[in-house]
């Protein structure tokens, strides 16, 4: 057992009444930082422990332990910052039980942008070549993979054959089922239909007939402005490039091209705009913020390139990593302003639909919640299950919402706790499997509550998560898991 | 003061011993979370239990009492007075864990609940009933019921419903020496002095209470928001006694003064005009048969005195808006500087006027920022100091400014502490206001619970300087 | 001093100023023991006396009113109707009635806790207490609380003398909340056949009449009467009292007349005694509702050989009544109880017959009476005790005339009774003050506890100490 060192009891002010030993940010300073950015210590110095943050955070409402919350998380990180807890295994297990869904930061009511202690941390925890939990194998090979268009198109060939082989139904056999580990038995219900997602890229409707993303095929101009017409012929339209994402990319090639489709019947242009890769997010996330910047600043590029006024994507957590591009380059004068004028263009697909014109008739619907609306017929129960950095990050609750009440044929009704992170969080479901079953466990005690016919979400994490727990609880051939931009192209028939 | 090795050795044996090494905390880098609350200083525990039940927290009272070990309650860790520190180390009880709603009564309009479930749980939970429970203080999301009673906790509802002291009927109660029990309970007028009051707001001194028996209240049939804007301070203020010389009495009086709506304004974005003097908000809650009338009362006295802009909410969302700004404050003034100390005094309601000036006067005596805040209707203030802890003069003009607003207080017949809690901070102070005799019955009443002064050792009362 | 059935203290002492009550007090050490006396209004009730009383209505104490901030601070000599005559003229009231008609002095009502009627709308009389000036048991004197709302700074002592029963300190000042005088006091008066019958009809009311302060039930043969006030903001209360009218009414299965709602109050307000609908429930206010108050009181005072409180959860009020009837079956008795609170005072006349029972009201005669049929009650009392006690509750007695219950302790001995007589031994190590000391429970071990509640009676109880409780260290 460590000893504790009396130094600890500080306390400035007690004998008068004013309390003070706070702002340990300004302290560390003071004594160098051990390392964290002048922007993560001041977010210390913000902190005033209020604890705001406690009931927001999923990992606290499982364990109970302060060390699992936000605050415990800040006051380890304001330990190492001060020099007296060594960064180790202890810090890098507390740092990675975090899913960084970041509800924590809008729970807080003095504004602490605690991901960037966070993401300080673990990449201090990285540099000093401390493991994340759980990370070796396939989380390792995930983040090569994904950072990687060659090995991403061998993931999708894989994901492909492996359906075709018809390895899915095999594994989905019980008896089978026990023989596989764990963490491979849950990743195999995670993945999405292929077979429905290759249908959408055969679908009718799209000109173009295959996944409309940069990384190969894009959509064409005339296609493009065939879609613009339909909706606002007369203005002309918004031009929007869209971002495809890497893990969106290989398993929902489908909701990709739907995507694109759903954007100019709603009247936006999409212009092609080939080079995009992956967004960084997970290695940032990780703790490589090298490998993020680098791959950020060829997304930046991609962008200015195709000189489109606004980078559209429908993955929740790409999006807000890439509005967050800014802060990759805070220290770096010429990468900055260019990052800022990118995240400035940032928008999520539900975002921007509802800043486009619609098509004909769309703004006269007015969001009805659960009440009839124009035109009957048989109506599917909706329900949403937020994606955590759509909604903390991007700030982004409304639009999804807004656009699942106005649609014909759905009944929206709100998911209990749908603020609540699923448990996915990138990689986290990979890393921390038994945390991440915890937290799905009780989001799907709220979706039972609800009895949906349709879970939507606004991340592929998600998706592949609520998937799970479809499989997990029994719901499979009952609830679909459908993304936002798919049910509305089923809804509206794209 | 601190422990041998030996014997805290012990303790943890045998504290692994009964609760099973994953309910009990060793490592010190575990027991850093349990270091401090929303007060700003940092104590490490020696050891963090996690008692399930009665039984687990009397076992662990009585094992701690075995090794000598002080022993510090702790639900949510939201105190903003040092109350959940363990400035002398020991067994901190967290209790959270204990957060299992046991019975709601509508028939009898009680609720029975173990100490760490959340205020806002409960609420969430008396709402299908059509209930609530009337101590909302801000922490509420937060705070535990348990620490609500170990605080007296307020809110800004207390013009109406009163402060947690009023809602608690009975408690089950571990007593220093491990032994059990109960106190009051739903029946009313049971014999013996009323030990459920000396509980309450003894901010764990006394006891360690393991279960509440609470009352609960038929939510209103209407709730009506009202924001008030004026140019002159003193007139809002006299607009509140106005409002309460005229009968009605709102549900919340909450005032904002010009720094505060400055602040607020610059970080928040309420809506609320940023050359005002002050703003009130108000609100009536209540039968639908009186709530208009009452609510008419109001606007009318407001605008008689003068108020230059009314918004009265149409709906919810208009209701969050007006609140926006009031809910913000103190998260705004916290981005003033890297540390902002919250003030938590009171007076009688009509001297408020008088306190709030003498909070100016003082701040700018020392060359302070001072905004404030009011549960107007309860001459409850609450100025707001933000400041940076690592510029001693800073901090030299910031402690002097502090006795001098609690000396202002005293000296105007108010309570060095309306709802924030004695707890370690403002111990030094306590006497200014209860004098030498007063505190000393105190610590005597105290010595009488826990004669060797186990139960959250130097927080709440001390014993009297005797040369005051 | 022994204490007795006899009227008047056999010494009563008055000091002039704080200084001579704290001298007396400091002089008092070692001997019989003081109790605080106002009105005496209590100690006629317990049919006590204290041997030695602190008359204090000389103490120069001056009231101070503070409308804008709605706290009165009195004297506790003060009678409440003298407080009232304060508060009137400014349209303010203090709410509390303590069921005596206002003869109750501000420090015997505070001492005894009397919350009366409006307990079920307003709270506890300590909820209204936010300060007061006390002289302690070795003379120093003490401000506790203040003229401030909330106060957490300390522990809540100010809220523990109020019941305090005069044995922790001497009350000389309290500062008390106060409140606008209600714009419209309405009651309701129903008959029921049968307690149960009683909370099945008004236990939904209270949820959403806001302005309901008190409902009190009253023993009417096999059933009860209930009297409900409502009192506030003139709409509410008629809105709100015709409701219960209606919904007291449909429960009782009797026919709801055509166009009734607030028709009903506002025809009601036309004379002083209208009749809301069909029989059964009537609605009145004015003198009408004070002529029914007034009946109840009269009851509650009525002369008695023995008066009993029990207490339960509110629900299981029905239960208790029951068991009342039970127990004292084929004796008189009254019974008056506040029907939300769960709590019911019992009254065995003095020889007559009882208000509420089924034979003709008798000829009840004020002052001591004699024990009568109430002689050798205490087997009845155990048992009763013994029901209340299996319902969670308590059963003290509250007042007896000599042999009624024996020996019998008036109060159960409690598990917490050790914290009860180490606060005592707090305020008053010397034992200066004996106060009512014979409604504090003694110490019980858990276990013992149980063994009383089976009737094991024991012959510590403090009632049977004679001489007070000399040098009484609790």
């Amino acid at each position: 057992m460590e000893t504790f060192s009396p130094a600890h009891g500080a306390d400035a002010g007690a004998a008068s009444g004013v309390t003070s030993g706070a702002a340990p940010g300004a302290a560390a300073r003071a004594g160098g930082g051990a390392g964290y950015s002048a922007a993560a210590l001041r977010q210390l110095d913000h902190c005033n422990k209020c604890g705001f943050c406690l009931p927001a955070c999923p990992t606290f409402i499982e364990t109970g332990l302060e060390m699992a919350s936000p605050r415990g998380r800040l006051a380890i990180a304001e330990e190492v910052m001060a020099g007296r807890m060594p960064l180790s295994d202890y810090v890098a297990q507390h740092m990675y039980l975090c899913l960084g869904c970041r509800a924590c930061e809008v729970a807080c009511p003095s504004g602490v942008e605690y991901d960037r202690v966070l993401m300080d941390t673990r990449h201090l925890l990285n540099r000093a070549g401390i493991e994340a939990p759980g990370s070796r194998g396939l989380p390792r090979f995930l983040l090569n993979t994904v950072a990687d268009p060659d090995r991403l198109r061998l993931l999708k060939a894989a994901v492909r054959a492996a359906e075709a082989l018809g390895l899915r139904s095999l594994a989905r056999r019980p008896a089978i089922r026990r023989l596989l580990p764990a963490r491979l038995r849950d990743l195999e219900s995670m993945l999405p239909d292929q077979a429905e997602q290759v249908r959408a890229l055969k679908a009718p409707q799209t000109p173009n007939g295959g996944s409309a993303a940069g990384t190969g095929s894009a959509a064409t101009a005339p296609a493009a402005e065939a879609a613009a017409g339909t909706a606002a012929a007369s203005t002309p339209a918004v031009t929007v490039a869209f971002f495809p994402g890497c893990v969106q990319e290989a398993l929902f090639q489908g909701t990709n091209a739907r995507t694109v489709r759903v954007l100019e019947h709603f009247g936006a242009r999409v212009v092609p705009a080939p080079g995009f890769g992956c967004c960084g997010a997970l290695h940032g996330h990780s703790g490589d913020l090298h490998r993020a910047r680098e791959l950020a600043r060829r997304n930046i590029e991609a962008f200015e390139r195709s000189g489109a006024r606004y980078l559209v994507n429908n993955a929740g957590g790409c999006g807000a990593f890439l509005k967050e591009y800014p802060r990759l380059f805070e220290d770096d004068p010429d990468w900055l302003p260019r990052a800022e004028a990118f995240a400035a263009r940032v928008r999520d697909a539900s975002e921007m639909l509802l800043e486009l014109p619609g098509p004909p008739g769309w703004q006269g619907v007015r969001p009805t919640s659960g009440g009839p609306a124009a035109g009957s017929g048989p109506r599917l129960v909706v329900t949403y299950q937020d994606s955590c950095h759509l909604r903390n990050v991007q700030r982004v609750w409304r639009q999804p919402r807004d656009i699942l009440s106005r649609l014909p044929g759905v009944r929206y009704v709100e998911l209990p706790g749908a603020d609540q992170c699923c448990g996915s969080a990138g990689i986290y479901n990979v890393t921390h499997p038994d945390m991440s079953l915890a937290i799905l466990d009780r989001k799907m005690d709220g979706v039972k509550a609800v009895n949906p016919d349709v879970i939507v979400v606004a991340n592929p994490g998600c998706q592949m998560q609520m998937l799970l727990g479809v499989d997990r609880h029994g719901l499979g051939g009952k609830v679909r898991v459908m993304h936002l931009i798919d049910l509305v192209a089923e809804q509206l028939g794209l | 003061m601190a422990l041998p090795p030996d014997r805290l050795e012990a303790a943890h044996r045998a504290l692994v011993e009964r609760f099973g090494p994953d309910r009990v905390l060793t490592d010190f880098r575990d027991r850093m979370a349990y270091a401090y609350d929303a007060t700003g200083i940092k104590y490490p525990p020696d050891v963090v239990v996690f008692p399930l039940s009665t039984e687990d927290a009397a076992d662990a009272v009585r094992i701690a009492a075995h090794h000598g070990l002080p022993i510090v309650a702790r639900g949510g860790g939201t105190n903003i007075s040092g109350g959940t520190v363990p400035i002398r180390g020991g067994l901190c009880l967290a209790l959270n864990r204990m957060d299992r709603i046991l019975d709601i009564d509508p028939e009898n309009h009680t609720a029975t609940v173990q100490p760490g479930v959340r205020n806002l749980a409960l609420q969430e939970a008396l709402k299908p009933h059509g209930f609530f429970f009337a101590p909302d203080p801000s922490s509420h999301r937060v705070s535990t019921i348990g620490g609500n009673a170990g605080e007296n906790a307020g809110g800004p509802h207390c013009l109406k419903y009163g402060v947690t002291v009023n809602h608690v009927l009975g408690l089950t109660l571990v007593l220093a020496d491990g032994s059990v029990v109960r106190l009051g309970g739903p029946e009313q007028d049971r014999p013996g002095f009323d030990l459920v009051s000396l509980l309450v707001g003894s901010e764990g001194t006394l006891g360690i209470i393991t279960e509440l028996v609470v009352r609960i209240l038929p939510l209103p049939a209407e709730v009506r928001t009202l924001l008030a804007v004026f140019d002159d301070l003193e007139v809002a203020m006299r607009t509140v006694s106005d409002i309460i010389a005229a009968r009605v009495v709102p549900a919340t009086m909450e005032l904002l003064d010009r720094g505060t709506i400055e602040v607020v304004e610059r970080f928040a974005r309420a809506g609320y005009p940023e050359d005002a003097e002050a703003v009130l908000l108000i609100e009536v809650d209540g039968p639908q048969e009186s709530v208009a009338e009452e609510l008419d009362r109001v606007e009318a006295i407001c605008r008689r005195n003068g108020a230059r802009d009314l918004r009265i909410a149409q709906s919810e969302a208009e209701r969050e808006a007006l609140w926006l700004g009031r809910r913000a404050a103190y998260g705004a003034a916290g981005r003033l500087s890297a540390y902002v100390w919250t003030q938590d005094v009171t007076v009688p309601r009509d001297r408020l006027v008088e306190m709030l000036r003498a909070c100016q006067a003082i701040g700018r005596k020392y060359g302070i920022r001072i905004i404030s805040v009011a549960h107007a209707g309860d001459g409850n203030l609450h100025p707001l100091v933000a400041y940076d802890p690592q510029d001693a003069d800073q901090v030299r003009r910031v402690k002097a400014a502090d006795r001098e607003i609690l000396e202002a207080c005293v000296a105007l017949g108010g309570s060095i502490s309306g709802e924030h809690g004695i707890g370690h901070d403002k111990l030094p102070n306590l006497e200014l206001q209860l004098g030498p005799d007063l505190l000393g019955l105190m610590w005597s009443v105290r010595r009488a619970f826990d004669p060797d002064l186990r139960l959250n050792p130097g927080k709440a009362v001390a014993a009297p300087s005797r040369n005051v | 001093m022994p204490e007795g059935g006899t009227t008047a203290p056999q010494a009563i002492l008055q000091p002039a100023g704080l200084d001579e009550l704290a001298r007396l007090l400091r002089e008092a050490r070692g001997g019989p023991g003081l109790a605080p006396w106002g009105a005496g209004s209590q100690w006629a009730r317990w049919g006590r006396v204290p041997g030695a009383a602190l008359d204090l209505r000389a103490l120069p104490v001056e009231p101070r009113l503070s409308a804008a901030n709605l706290t009165v601070t009195v004297p506790a000599c003060w009678r409440l109707e003298e407080l009232d005559a304060l508060l009137a003229p400014h349209g303010l009231w203090y709410p509390i009635d303590t069921g005596d008609g206002g003869a109750a002095t501000v420090g015997g009502h505070l001492a005894a806790a009397t919350s009366g009627i409006r307990r079920t709308g307003l709270g506890p009389a300590r909820d209204w207490v936010l300060g007061m000036r006390a002289v302690l048991a070795d003379g120093r004197e003490v401000r506790i609380g203040g003229e401030m709302i909330k106060n957490v700074a300390g522990y809540n002592l100010h809220r523990v003398l109020v019941g305090s029963l005069g044995m922790l300190a001497v009350l000389v000042e309290a500062t008390l909340r106060i409140a606008p005088r209600p714009e419209r006091h309405v009651t309701l008066r129903a008959r029921f056949e049968t307690p149960a019958a009683a909370w099945g009809a008004l236990s939904p009311l209270r949820r959403r009449a806001s302005t309901l302060v008190a409902a009190e039930w009253l023993r009417a043969g096999d059933g009860v009467e209930v009297l409900l006030a409502f009192e506030g903001p003139a709409r509410a209360v008629d809105h709100q009292a015709a409701e219960a009218a209606r919904e007291i009414r449909s429960a009782a299965g009797l026919a709801v007349p055509a166009g009734g709602g607030d028709g009903g109050a506002a025809a009601a307000r036309g004379g002083d005694m209208a009749v809301y609908g069909g029989e059964g429930v009537t609605v009145v206010e004015g003198d009408a509702a004070a002529v029914l108050w007034d009946a109840r009181r009269e009851r509650l005072l009525s002369p008695a050989a023995l008066r009993l409180r029990a207490g339960v959860r509110p629900s299981d009020l029905p239960r208790l009544w029951a068991a009342v009837a039970e127990v004292f079956a084929g004796r008189p008795w009254d019974g008056i109880a506040r029907g939300y609170g769960g709590v019911v005072e019992i009254v065995v006349p003095a020889g007559g017959d009882a208000a509420g029972g089924d034979s003709a009201r008798g000829e009840a005669s004020r002052g001591a009476g004699q024990p009568g049929e109430a002689a050798g009650c205490a087997a009845l009392v155990l048992d009763l005790r013994r029901r209340a006690e299996a319902l969670g509750g308590y059963l003290q007695v509250r007042g007896a005339l000599p042999g009624t219950v024996e020996d019998l302790p008036w109060t159960s001995a409690s598990p917490d009774g050790h914290l009860h007589r180490r606060l005592k031994a707090v305020f008053d190590p010397a034992g200066v003050l004996a106060g009512a000391h014979f409604l504090l429970p003694e110490p019980a071990e858990p276990a013992a506890a149980a063994a009383a509640a089976a009737g094991a009676a024991t012959a510590r109880g403090i009632a049977g100490e004679k001489g007070g409780s000399a040098g009484g260290n609790l």
